[in-house]
């Protein structure tokens, strides 16, 4: 490898000087400019930030969107953590996240309702990243609890060609990517496939993954295109266990240590879908339809021999599953100034997910669950947007969900089916009062499915167990309340400033806890907070943000904090791509302290990621530096209970454990357009 | 220039991010409560009066809210399946404080039983299991506890008789009591003294503790004393009312 990298170094002067001796360097990058989002909470990341930004998954791009924060309490490969506007969305269970539109959320999955895995998504090929955050749009579906993420596939023109790309980095990470994008092609014909491996940079963090993901058009005449998209991904990795920050301190173990070794999971997914847009200028469709097969396996261990005082409490989660799914969209103008829409969606799937007990050398000792079963969700939106005068635009409508469950459970013999329907209005107004002056206000209803295992659930109140809270109760569909309201002022082309302020209230938020096996009354939580942001293009080749996210989360009932959600968030990026060749980007995250359950606080932490790129012609070399300051914390806390060393005596009482943060970790890259 | 100042100030912001705390943990004394056990009147009509009970429990939990998943060794959790806690569960429900270790409660005697550590806020209810009496809790063999769960001594009275009975009973090692209610506040500087109730008529529901046990079809040499082993059939009507939630309780001792 030391060989390897020597030649890769001496290797650089010299395919500059190819390069300098050639044709000159390649026109920079094109910078996408803020376009102005249909809500105070919408943004997009443009291209070049994007492109730049270091990064490791595609979910890592996630952080780059204001009031988002992504923790990784795995390895790369398991699905991560988002935290929104107050709101701890676990796996995905408040966060939507679409790819060219396709639900990427998956329901009922056996490690948390709503998990999320990009793996698929090879981080070359995302064209655009669009975040609607809190529940305003029509279009918005199931898990929009909190947010909707969009990403779109494809290639920007500055980037296009077929390169190669090897990138080596700290940890011993190796990664190739092999990128398709003819030149003559429009930015969202593409393919690439990516080949990683890592040692990681803790224990149990090693990992290794492949992904290949393509979209190209098969037929075009005038207006009418046919699309198609497939993906592959497999993915091993191994998984750490949270340590105790009491362990830490004392120097029992290292904040990237795991206490248990051998735990481990797997992922793969095969997807594909056709996409068809037709119709004419006053009746534009869109029609998709798609097919996943996807699987997940995760062996791990949070709480020690807490549970279980001689085997373990190490589990192995099993997940196989099959979808279908469709998706129209046609919209009309019937008269100036009124445009309708009218979507349609539907998805069917169908389920097999299991969850053995092991013993400390991974031998199966019990089922704690074995369940098959079918869901379906079905949806119809219809919005309009109207113009009635010039400077004020209303967007508004409602959407109709409908959720259908056929569920059995193996091991309590219990079969069980269930329909819900849900019914969520959305608002969303839009005023320029000057030029540069921008008013934007929205209200609306967002929605999260229960889990199949809630329809076999106990229906009432299980004796001996709960005193008064918990009625149990049928499965029932969680809703989030939403009003925000901004205000954008741009004083001189190419400078922006943004402020706007949101709550959210959820009256009632029912989730179906994997603790307790059974439907849990949360209680009402409320969220408010405010945004600011800025952002400033100095030039077409240079462009600076910076936005920071304040909320306070709590329940309403007695004024505690939501636990996990960051109070602050604040997130600044310059991004340079020079016409010399030269680009390069510094982007910094504070993350304010984190109240984590029952009291207790995690530390906030000040990170810098930066990346320096410098392309001559058809090479392009570029070096990543993720946590530049070599920050140590604690990307993940969290607040339970475990029992690991025991030799010691068994506590029942929380503590504050941890996943460590990667720390800093180079990366160093060659491109080659061939 | 501006942005340098504007990086140093990030930078600067590192050193200010705090520190990881964990939660404030405060000391709480457990005792069992004094006031008299009284009399129930049972569903058969007895009147029935408890001079003594002493019931071997062990590992107390107590819980703040969402009681229904308090226990990673759920007394239904071949039902409802194993508890596995994972990082962002914060529904509520885990035990935040505790008094370990095995302890002979005897009503209403009192005594202290020990002094356990909970986390501040507010607390619902409270877990414990049982264990079997030993040489090592001060039980002596000759004791009718001794090796057994609970034993209960008092009278029952009906229509002008009186019969006076010892009750002797065993719990599964992994039956666990879960929710007794505890409607307390613990705050940080203020550490609490925590009663330990036996009830023998359930607070809510209005049911007792020996409902269905006929003390004169037990009496059948109608000496007037009954004894009731482990297994018998009106010893496991006691056990199950044991085994729940509602005939136990903590309050704050002011």
């Amino acid at each position: 490898m030391r060989r390897f990298l020597a030649a890769l170094l001496l290797s650089i002067p010299a395919a500059a000087a190819q390069a300098h001796d050639g044709e000159p360097a390649d026109t920079p990058l094109r910078v996408v400019g803020h376009a102005p989002p249909p809500t105070a909470g919408g943004r997009t990341v443009d291209d070049a930030t994007l492109a730049r930004t270091p990064r490791r998954t595609a979910e890592d791009l996630m952080g780059l969107l204001p009031g988002v924060y992504v923790v990784q309490h795995g390895s790369e490969g398991k699905g991560h953590q988002f935290y929104v506007r107050g709101f701890d969305a676990l796996h995905g269970a408040d966060v939507e996240v679409r790819v060219e539109g396709l639900p990427i959320n998956e329901p009922s999955n056996v490690h948390g309702h709503g998990y999320v895995d990009l793996g698929f998504l090879v981080p070359e090929l995302v064209l655009g990243l669009e975040a609607t955050k809190g529940a305003v749009d029509v279009d918005q579906g199931d898990f929009g609890t909190a947010a909707t993420v969009d990403f779109t596939v494809g290639v920007p023109r500055a980037e296009r060609g077929h390169r190669l790309i090897y990138q080596v980095g700290t940890t011993g990470r190796q990664r190739a990517v092999g990128v398709w994008a003819p030149r003559d092609a429009d930015e969202r014909t593409a393919a690439a496939v990516e080949v990683v491996q890592d040692d990681g940079y803790g224990a149990e963090r090693a990992h290794r993954r492949g992904a290949a993901l393509g979209q190209a058009t098969l037929w075009r005449r005038g207006r009418a295109r046919l699309e198609v998209l497939g993906a592959a991904h497999h993915a091993v990795f191994g998984l750490p266990t949270a340590v105790r920050v009491e362990d830490v301190e004392a120097g029992r173990v290292s904040a990237l240590d795991s206490y248990a070794e051998g735990l481990n999971g797997g992922a793969s997914r095969l997807l594909g879908a056709v996409r068809f847009d037709g119709g004419d200028r006053d009746w534009p469709i869109v029609a998709q339809l798609w097919a996943q097969h996807r699987r997940l396996r995760l062996d791990e261990n949070f709480t020690g021999f807490l549970g279980d005082a001689v085997n373990g409490d190490r589990h192995l989660q099993r997940q196989r599953a099959q979808a279908v799914g469709l998706r129209l969209r046609v919209q009309n103008a019937p008269v100036h100034a009124l445009r309708l829409h009218l979507g349609l969606s539907g998805r069917s799937e169908h389920v097999a997910q299991a969850q053995e007990a092991l013993d400390t050398a991974g031998r199966p000792v019990g089922v704690d669950r074995d369940l098959t079963f079918w869901q379906h969700h079905g949806a119809l939106a219809l919005g309009a947007r109207w113009r009635p005068w010039r400077a004020v635009r209303l967007a508004g409508g409602a959407r109709v969900d409908v959720f259908g469950f056929d569920v059995e459970d193996h091991v309590t013999a219990r079969a069980g089916t269930d329909a819900l329907v849900q019914v969520s209005p959305r608002l969303q107004l839009t005023a320029w009062p000057g030029d540069r002056w921008t008013l934007l206000a929205a209200a609306g209803r967002g929605l999260r499915s229960p889990e199949a295992r809630a329809v076999v659930g106990p229906k009432g109140p299980v004796e001996d167990v709960s005193v008064a809270r918990d009625d149990g109760g049928a499965a029932a569909v969680t809703v989030s309340d939403h009003v925000e309201a901004g205000l954008r002022y741009e004083p001189v082309d190419g400078l922006l400033f943004g402020a706007g302020v949101f709550g959210v209230q959820i009256d009632r938020e029912r989730v179906f806890d994997h603790v307790s096996a059974t439907n849990v009354e949360q209680g009402a939580t409320r969220r408010v907070g405010l945004e600011l942001e800025a952002q400033y293009r100095p030039a077409a080749w240079a462009v600076l943000s910076v936005d920071a996210t304040v909320v306070d989360a709590r329940f309403t009932a007695d004024d505690r904090p939501v636990p996990g959600a960051p109070e602050l968030l604040v997130r600044a990026d310059a991004t340079v791509v020079h016409p010399s060749g030269w680009s390069g980007t510094v982007g910094a995250l504070v993350l304010g302290e984190r109240p984590v359950a029952y009291g207790a606080t995690a530390a906030g932490a000040t990170v810098l990621d930066a990346a320096l790129g410098h392309r001559q012609g058809d090479w392009r070399v570029d070096v990543e530096v993720e946590n530049l300051l070599d920050t140590r914390w604690y990307e993940g806390a969290y607040h339970f209970a475990s029992w690991w060393d025991r030799d010691r005596p068994r506590s029942v009482l929380p503590a504050l454990h941890g996943f460590a943060a990667a720390p800093r970790q180079v990366r160093l890259g060659v491109t080659w357009w061939l | 220039m501006r942005a340098l100042r504007c990086l140093a100030a990030l930078v600067a912001c590192a050193a200010c991010g705090g520190e990881d705390d964990e939660a404030v943990r405060v000391p709480v004394q457990v005792v069992v409560a004094e006031d008299p056990l009284g009399t129930a009147t049972t569903d058969l009509g007895y009147a029935v009066t408890v001079e003594q009970a002493r019931v071997v429990v062990v590992d107390m939990a107590f819980t703040q809210g969402g009681e229904m998943h308090a226990s990673l060794t759920h007394p239904l959790s071949w039902l409802l399946g194993v508890a596995h806690a994972h990082p962002g569960h914060t529904a509520g429900g885990e035990p935040t404080g505790e008094l370990p270790g095995r302890h002979v409660v005897r009503w209403p005697a009192g005594g202290a039983l020990g002094e356990g550590v909970a986390l501040v806020g507010r607390y619902d209810g409270a877990d414990f299991g049982f264990g079997r009496a030993e040489a090592a809790d001060g039980v002596m063999p000759d004791d009718p506890l001794f090796d057994h769960t609970a034993h209960l001594r008092g009278a029952a009275e009906k229509n002008g008789r009186r019969w006076t009975f010892q009750l002797i009973l065993d719990q599964d090692d992994e039956r666990r009591v879960v929710g007794a209610p505890m409607p307390l506040q613990v705050t940080e500087g203020a550490p609490p003294t925590i009663a330990f109730h036996l009830y023998l008529v359930d607070p809510i529901e209005g049911d007792t503790l020996f409902d269905g046990v006929d003390f004169a079809a037990l009496d059948a040499d109608g000496d007037g004393d009954v004894t009731l082993s482990p297994g018998e059939s009106a010893s496991n009507r006691v056990r199950r009312g044991l085994q729940s939630h509602e005939h136990f309780g903590f309050s704050e001792r002011k």
